[in-house]
């Protein structure tokens, strides 16, 4: 099952809507203590990461993607555009979560924001990270990202974080886009 | 081949340091295998960081080769 048919294919990765088979591969990434530090926990149980895909389904406002390399048809990891706001016509960027070592991280970051302005005609997408995880904050703000909001927290597991939110908004979608397709050129060639 | 302009080094190194750590950039040779900070999101941080540090822009079938110091010190030699 699948809640809806957009994807996109780029020079080495694209993405697919994420299906009920990919629950076990999408729950061991976030169950993974190195990857899941700075995300919502995940119950141990496998069956709720399938429970909760079946609600998503049912979520008009929600895209979740499998990221998948092209190549060897191997999964990389998931990502997302959700709380879709068709007044505001903005999105979150979230989900994003791949394998230890991937190489998909700005081609993925590419399609996905190019399904948000370019398919779903979004004039803001905004990615909410907690502070403390500065890989990602750096990265969005080295591909031209622009924060937006520091003055929010996020609960996780009994902590509180503070919460940087970073932009690319229908303006600065070119120049983030030229960046981005750099990076991908230069991940796309490590892999050769 | 002529022998590595030490400032360039100490450049790259200290862009390296930033952005992997000061332990990273004391490494002989930094490098993506040897350095485990050194990953996809890092990678991106340090292409940036190093063509504002030496005002240029890498071209395209020169990006991969950004893996190690060395490597790095030699393509902006040819810069």
């Amino acid at each position: 099952m699948s809640r809806h048919a957009l994807r996109r294919n780029g020079e080495r990765f694209g993405l697919r809507p994420v299906a009920d088979e990919d629950a076990d591969f999408i729950h061991g990434l976030r169950t993974d203590p190195e990857l899941s530090r700075y995300i919502h926990p995940t119950p141990p149980d496998p069956a709720a990461q399938r429970a909760w895909l079946a609600r998503y389904y049912e979520r008009p406002n929600d895209y979740y993607f499998c990221v998948i390399d092209q190549v060897t048809a191997e999964r990389e990891g998931a990502i997302g555009l959700n709380d879709v706001d068709s007044a505001a016509s903005t999105a979150e960027m979230g989900r994003w979560i791949l394998r230890c070592g991937s190489l998909a991280a700005a081609e993925s970051a590419l399609l996905v924001y190019a399904i948000g302005f370019e398919d779903l005609a979004l004039d803001r997408v905004y990615c909410r990270t907690v502070s403390a995880n500065k890989a990602v904050v750096s990265f969005h703000r080295s591909c031209g990202l622009r924060v937006t909001d520091e003055g929010r927290q996020v609960n996780l597991a009994g902590v509180t974080y503070a919460v940087t939110e970073q932009s690319v908004d229908r303006a600065n979608w070119p120049e983030v886009a030229a960046r981005l397709q750099r990076v991908r050129t230069m991940a796309v060639g490590l892999l050769a | 081949m002529s022998a590595p302009d030490t400032m360039v080094v100490g450049r790259v190194r200290a862009v390296l340091g930033e952005v992997l750590g000061p332990s990273a950039a004391q490494l002989d040779n930094p490098s993506r295998d040897t350095v485990p900070e050194w990953d996809s999101l890092a990678q991106v941080e340090i292409l940036f960081a190093l063509e504002e540090e030496f005002s240029v822009r890498f071209p395209a079938d020169k990006l991969n080769t950004l893996r190690s110091l060395e490597t790095i010190v030699e393509a902006l030699e040819h810069e």
